[in-house]
């Protein structure tokens, strides 16, 4: 018999080698785009996987669409119609309001204004890790997609992409505890700070004084103050506001607007300037001068894509 | 004992390594996900024990980076976790191989309860702590159940394939 531990200096050596390369990895990985490559290059070697394994319950959902009975697909058709004229009509009084503001932005002459561009996506269905609020999606860079792109559903602000292949990427959700989004208090236009807690229904809010203006019910909307995300979309509602005595902060909690655990379909959002010139001052003037229209201004952007997916 | 491998039948190793990553990102119920097996972890363990010299540190380094790539995980958390593991069986197999299927299964279950640990610690370090512990050390005992049918069922493919020994 040959002695047992023959082969372990070398398979020693090996863990040894290996260990200190995945130390490596996780520590440099944030860091390092040539890792970043490495990962999206590897993502793309394994998306036949992801694909297949996504492929039954897409498979069902085009079944249950073929389906679903005949008075069931005339039923949610005058759901959409109404829906659609409804839109239509806050579309109307939104045109309205979007020249007025382009009017008085020119008089300020701040003229910060972006157009955005939508495109609609769907999550893949498969399973990532339990430990990380991530979600795969069916568009990459073939479609534009870039990193560090904002992500929002029909309700609200979900992520951000944080890692891009040729035909899929994924999204980094803003209740990642990694994540943080600058929002504003519709209300008063507080500003703060949301990071994310590790589970979908719960963001909390950073650095509110003990005696700060929130109450519960307060809705919060991107302040865009990063630069990251499109100003004025909804990112959540206040649903615990503590002032634990002696504390210099408040504990607030937020649950996020967005159907982070629900959506399957979700837009990606592309920002282009609609006009060079950008003093940077004037952006938070006009932020906290023109307070009702943000909601109108999410629909807008919302509203400007091609017809909604379940439409077609 | 010699591996006597036919080495053009090698294909078999990752062939059951994907269909685990598969069974790894296969999308469940929400209430379901704390209770996914750790399949990958069971395979790679049971291929390190089978043949140590084919599949060894390499080869589980090779599908930790690739499950941590499916997972979105941070690259290189899964491929330590399974060096450090696979070191452990590939050191002890002939005593595994000796042993019965329950001891087999309890030795399993340790294993992949270090490798979850492992988990668990990485995450705490880069913040992403979990509110319960479950969810860390349920998929570690999932081999109490699964490891006898893994194992019988790998085996006779294995055999079949002839690149387990008969």
């Amino acid at each position: 018999m040959k002695p047992i531990f023959q082969q372990s200096p070398t398979l020693t050596l090996r863990l040894i080698v290996f260990s200190v390369l995945s130390v490596m990895l996780m520590s440099m990985e944030t860091q390092n785009r040539a890792l970043l490559t490495l990962r999206s290059v590897m993502s793309e070697m394994l998306y036949p996987v992801q694909f297949v394994v996504s492929l039954p319950v897409a498979a069902f959902d085009s079944l249950h669409e073929a389906l679903a009975s005949r008075t069931h697909l005339i039923e949610e058709n005058r759901r959409l119609r109404d829906a659609q004229l409804i839109y239509q009509a806050r579309l109307q009084k939104l045109a309205l309001l979007e020249a007025e503001n382009d009017r008085l932005h020119k008089l300020l002459s701040s003229a910060q204004r972006l157009e955005q561009r939508v495109l609609v996506a769907e999550m893949l269905a498969v399973d990532l890790d339990p430990f990380r609020q991530n979600i795969l999606i069916n568009k990459g860079r073939s479609d534009d997609v870039y990193l560090g792109q904002p992500v929002i559903d029909a309700s609200g602000i979900m992520g951000q992409i944080t890692q891009v292949s040729s035909h899929s990427s994924t999204a980094l959700l803003i209740s990642d505890p990694s994540h943080s989004i600058p929002v504003r208090v519709v209300r008063n236009g507080l500003r703060t700070i949301a990071t994310g807690m590790g589970r979908p229904d719960r963001i909390k809010l950073n650095y509110i004084p003990g005696n700060g203006d929130i109450e519960v019910g307060d809705l919060l909307v991107s302040s865009g103050l990063g630069g990251r995300f499109p100003v004025d979309l909804p990112v959540g509602l206040v649903t615990e506001v503590h002032r634990p005595p002696g504390k210099a902060f408040a504990t607030v909690y937020a649950e996020p607007a967005a159907g982070l655990d629900r959506s399957h379909e979700i837009l990606l959002v592309w920002q282009e300037e609609r006009d060079s010139s950008k003093p940077a001052y004037n952006e938070t003037l006009s932020e906290t001068t023109d307070s009702h229209w943000p909601l109108l201004g999410a629909v807008a952007s919302l509203m400007t894509p091609s017809p909604l997916p379940t439409l077609r | 004992m010699p591996e006597s491998i036919r080495l053009n039948n090698v294909w078999v190793i990752p062939l059951t390594l994907i269909l685990a990553m598969m069974l790894a990102i296969i999308p469940l119920p929400v209430w379901l996900t704390p209770l996914r097996p750790d399949w990958v972890g069971m395979v790679v363990i049971f291929w390190s024990m089978m043949l140590p010299r084919t599949v060894s540190v390499g080869t589980a380094w090779v599908s930790g980076l690739l499950l941590d790539v499916l997972l979105g995980s941070p690259l290189g958390q899964n491929a330590l976790t399974f060096v450090i593991i696979v070191y452990i069986t590939s050191h002890m197999h002939r005593q595994l191989l000796s042993t019965t299927l329950l001891q087999q299964a309890l030795f399993v279950s340790l294993l992949l309860m270090i490798r979850h640990f492992l988990i668990f610690w990485i995450n705490g370090m880069s913040g992403h702590l979990p509110e319960s512990l479950w969810p860390h050390f349920l998929p570690a005992l999932f081999p109490l159940v699964l490891w006898p049918w893994l194992f019988i069922i790998l085996r006779d493919f294995g055999r079949k394939h002839r690149i387990i020994p008969k």
